[in-house]
């Protein structure tokens, strides 16, 4: 488990009964959560749950059929969320024929960014082997670090990564860990998507879990597990519980 | 502060733009554009040339030929024909790659996501395609410098107004490649809307333009028919206007169906005030009526006179044509003469009268067929010609009034009889090799630079640029080759000596006489020309019959006999006033051999000293020779001898002279025949000569000065 963050003053982003359908499909369903400055929030559950919708909707790129997204108390438009968040979305091919260097210097250009800043990102990522490969030619665990990169880059105060650890291995996932997590701690703050419940639970200062696009529930673990009256339970036998409840009549 | 906060939206914008142009360069389809271009335009400008030249030696034999002799028509419209094609059928799969993509890859998520509106976003991408369009313009550009350097003649404003039609065409493609890739899924499904539109644009030129009806004026609107407008010389305000408001809504459009998190529902809404809005701009836009003929023969004119008549026609005129559509003495008179009183007459009102289906093999049997009526203020006319000449007299009969044509000068064309030789090696060899290399050391350079950076270091991240060198080395060197040529035009000094205001009689205001009868007169069309008149030179009062005696000497060299008898030794001079001092370009006239027994010398006076010292290119209809001589310390000598170079009298004839530091070349009809190096540089004033009795027109004297 993470350490606890010391600074936890007001909601920074507050959903409120957010819903989205796909045709008759329903993938969110009154979704209500908030996110204070300088958490991490995991939003977990597994394929399907509408992880993805939930952040894409947040990062205005899906337009909720109903709810409301506020920043610091106050409804943001879609227009708008462009100066508070940035959102890195999973499964997405970063520009194939530029080199990575290429990459990294447009987005330190494009956000204003000094070349120190992006130089310390890169050194953190490991990514300086790679820096005049272009991007079609890395392998899968460069072309994600390449991504979380760019993200890292953008100043905004929150980051929403969607499933930030996904093609790591062991070592690379629990370096990006450190990183975000001390992203975090230098004041930003980040909303992740993970269905890894054992990377969430020791990531996480409070988790969201989603199954079929319904909250199963929303705290910490320990919160969670105060809930669900399952003391000392791990992540993994809390949602397994959560979600037979709901499923049962 | 105000320029503070600017600075800050540039940069990323500026930032943004060129990081599209690097990825649309880097990409593999823009370097096959480039290849595929150059066969397709080299064989377009190789067999422009060929035909050009065949026509132009007919055309240099009769003069009266000569004004049909255009480059418009002649090279440039045949060679842009084939760029039109690759714009058409290549530059789609260019266009695409800019937001398509994006949105395959997933990237796009990421790009709407930039420090800047959607529609800033998209307006930039937009940019990039048509930068990245004007750099594929580079194997046109070089087909019109080879022409220039062939010798050819080349119009900035009959080029421009080419190459904006070719212009607004490809925004236009590119605004509907944004707007295929929003609402289709992979590049290809956008490349193929795409095509849809541009090839839909094709059909609607080539095969429903002719046919009437709504059809054909959607064909009239399009982007080809825009081009076309413009391949014939015809700047229209208009149709430039409209084309914007095109490409400004499928670029609208695409902003409205960017994957951004709108609603479908506000989409189509959207989709429906961008359509309505760009419908009323574009109709208000028909009533913009500014137009400009940009043809250096001004063939899309009437005479002044007629069009100031026909601007006075306040009432309606009605036409009604009893023509099939497809006919082509329609055809004919559309562009004739029904396009120019459309633009001319405030009010009038074109219909096509009911005529029977033509057969394959049949006449119509309907006697109206091939009548045309003229209506105005209750007064009617008729008429079956189709040719202006005819039309006019009676549209200004049905005004009431009398037309006295103003006096213009004829239009004596640009005949060039040019080797295409070089420009075939230069398109199918030496370019295609040259991007075959550019693209090569593109993608070498940009991954091989800088490839390690150690872990352990904690230097800055190495600066490198948004373009790398090579693509930075590209674009600049691209740049460069397009703006040279025009640079080379512009830079140039073009002074043409207008005779159409002189006096006849008098002498010439834009000349100094100072050796010789110099006067204005007129040639068998009425055209005004400079006229050298040997006859009363009174030194020559044996000359005829020494000249007969020479001839019984030396037979057809008695010519050469007579330039050495000092007794002849009188050469009229003109020197031109405007121009102090010539080092460098070109001069050229025309000149026609009228009488003299002893000469009929015509030539080009250069490096004329304060001294009286000079230089000569002069043709002699007498000797069919082209001489480069030199007069010094009032003794002419000569420099470069070559005969053999058919001269006939009671023609006429083009005479240039190019000069380039101490490098002299003297052409005859547009044919080299005198090469030559001189001790020093030229420098000083200009005119034109001739030579003892010579009776002698000349015309067209043109001067082009370069910087040295």
């Amino acid at each position: 488990m993470a350490a606890p963050v010391e600074t936890l003053s007001f909601p920074l982003l507050e959903v409120e009964n957010l819903s989205k359908c796909f045709g008759d499909s329903a993938a969110l369903t009154s979704i209500s959560f908030s996110v204070r400055e300088k958490e991490i929030v995991g939003v977990i559950g597994p394929n399907g749950s509408g992880k993805t919708t939930l952040l894409e909707c947040i990062a205005g790129l899906l337009h909720p059929d109903s709810g409301m997204i506020a920043w610091q108390k106050r409804a943001v438009l879609r227009s708008q969320r462009k100066k508070y968040l940035f959102y890195l979305p999973d499964g997405i091919f970063p520009d194939g024929e530029q080199s990575v260097r290429t990459i990294l210097k447009f987005y330190g250009d494009v956000f204003a960014v000094k070349a120190a800043q992006v130089q310390e990102i890169l050194s953190q990522l490991s990514l300086e082997k790679v820096l005049a490969k272009p991007a079609f030619a890395l392998s899968k665990g460069y072309r994600k670090r390449l991504l979380l990169a760019t993200a890292l880059i953008c100043p905004r105060p929150l980051l929403i990564f969607d499933e930030p650890f996904d093609g790591l291995d062991l070592l690379q996932t629990l370096d990006v860990m450190n990183l975000l997590r001390s992203t975090a701690q230098s004041g930003r703050t980040l909303v992740v998507s993970i269905h890894q419940l054992r990377d969430a639970e020791r990531f996480c200062d409070r988790l969201l879990l989603l199954s079929n696009g319904c909250v199963l529930g929303f705290g910490s673990l320990n919160e969670l597990r105060e809930v669900s009256g399952f003391a000392g339970a791990s992540l993994e036998e809390l949602f397994l519980a959560l979600n037979s409840q709901q499923m049962s009549p | 502060m105000r320029s503070t906060h600017s600075r800050c939206h540039l940069r990323p914008a500026s930032t943004i733009f060129w990081y599209e142009v690097r990825k649309l360069v880097g990409n593999r389809a823009f370097w096959i554009l480039l290849l595929f271009l150059c066969p397709l335009l080299g064989y377009s400008f190789v067999q422009a040339i060929d035909l050009f030249s065949a026509a132009s030696h007919t055309a240099i034999e009769r003069s009266e030929l000569a004004g049909g002799m255009t480059t418009l028509d002649g090279v440039l419209v045949p060679t842009l024909g084939a760029f039109y094609l690759a714009t058409t059928l290549l530059f789609p799969f260019v266009a695409i790659r800019a937001l398509g993509h994006e949105k395959q890859t997933g990237a796009l998520k990421l790009g709407v996501q930039l420090p800047m509106s959607e529609t800033a976003f998209v307006i930039l991408k937009l940019g990039a395609i048509c930068f990245v369009w004007a750099l594929s313009l580079i194997p046109a550009i070089f087909a019109i410098v080879l022409w220039k350097c062939l010798g050819g003649f080349v119009s900035i404003t009959e080029l421009a107004n080419l190459l904006l039609g070719h212009a607004l065409y490809a925004v236009a493609i590119a605004s509907v490649a944004l707007f295929a890739a929003t609402v289709t899924d992979s590049v290809s499904s956008g490349a193929i809307v795409t095509l849809a539109f541009t090839l839909g644009f094709w059909v609607l030129d080539f095969a429903v333009g002719s046919q009437g009806g709504p059809l054909a004026y959607l064909a009239s609107l399009s982007p080809t028919a825009v081009l076309r407008e413009c391949e014939r010389g015809w700047f229209s305000l208009t149709q430039i206007v409209q084309t914007g408001v095109l490409a400004l809504c499928f670029t609208a459009l695409a902003v409205a169906w960017l994957p951004s998190g709108a609603t479908n529902r506000r989409k189509l809404v959207s989709s429906a005030i961008i359509l309505v809005a760009s419908t009323i701009i574009f109709a208000a836009a028909g009533d913009v009526r500014f137009y400009a003929d940009l043809t250096v023969d001004r063939r899309n004119s009437f005479n002044p006179a007629d069009e100031m008549a026909l601007r006075q026609m306040k009432e309606p005129l009605n036409i009604t044509i009893y023509l099939s559509p497809d006919d082509s003495r329609l055809r004919e008179m559309e562009s004739n003469v029904l396009a120019k009183v459309r633009r001319i007459v405030p009010s009038v009102y074109i219909r096509y009268g009911a005529v029977p289906n033509v057969g394959p093999f049949g006449a119509p049997e309907d006697d109206r067929y091939g009548l045309i009526t003229y209506e105005y203020q209750s007064r009617r006319e008729e008429s079956r010609s189709n040719s202006f000449r005819e039309i006019l007299p009676i549209l200004h009969k049905l005004a009431g009034v009398t037309i006295t044509p103003i006096e213009t000068p004829a239009f004596v064309g640009h005949p060039l009889v040019a080797d295409s030789t070089p420009a075939a090696w230069w398109f199918y060899g030496v370019l295609p090799a040259s991007i075959l290399g550019c693209w090569f050391l593109t993608g070498r350079l940009s991954r091989s630079s800088k490839p390690f950076v150690p872990s352990s270091s904690r230097k800055r991240i190495p600066q490198e640029p948004i373009m790398n060198k090579s693509t930075k080395t590209f674009l600049f060197s691209a740049a460069g080759l397009m703006i040279l040529p025009v640079a080379n035009l512009s830079a140039a000094d073009s002074v043409t000596i207008d005779l159409s205001q002189e006096k006849v009689g008098a002498e010439p205001s834009t000349f100094a006489a100072a050796v010789g009868k110099w006067s204005i007169g007129t040639a068998e069309n009425n055209k005004k020309v400079l006229v050298v008149d040997g006859t009363k030179w009174s030194s020559g009062q044996t000359s005829a019959g020494l000249a007969d005696k020479a001839r019984a000497l030396y037979g057809e060299r008695y010519a050469e006999f007579l330039d050495n008898v000092t007794a002849y030794a009188y050469f009229p001079i003109a020197i031109l006033k405007s121009i102090d001092d010539f080092r460098e370009g070109e001069i050229s006239l025309r000149f026609e051999g009228v009488s003299g027994r002893i000469d009929q010398a015509a030539g080009i006076i250069f490096n004329v000293k304060p001294n009286g010292d000079y230089l000569i290119l002069r043709a002699n209809c007498l000797e069919n020779n082209l001489v480069l001589f030199k007069y010094e310390h009032g003794k002419r000598s000569q420099v470069k001898w070559t005969r053999n170079t058919p001269t006939p009298s009671r023609q006429w004839h083009d005479l240039k002279l190019e000069v380039s530091g101490k490098h002299v070349k003297g052409y005859l009809d547009n044919r080299l025949y005198v090469e030559h190096d001189l001790p020093s540089p030229v420098s000083g004033k200009i005119g034109v000569w001739s030579k003892a009795d010579s009776v002698m027109y000349f015309d067209d004297y043109r001067v082009v000065k370069n910087a040295p």
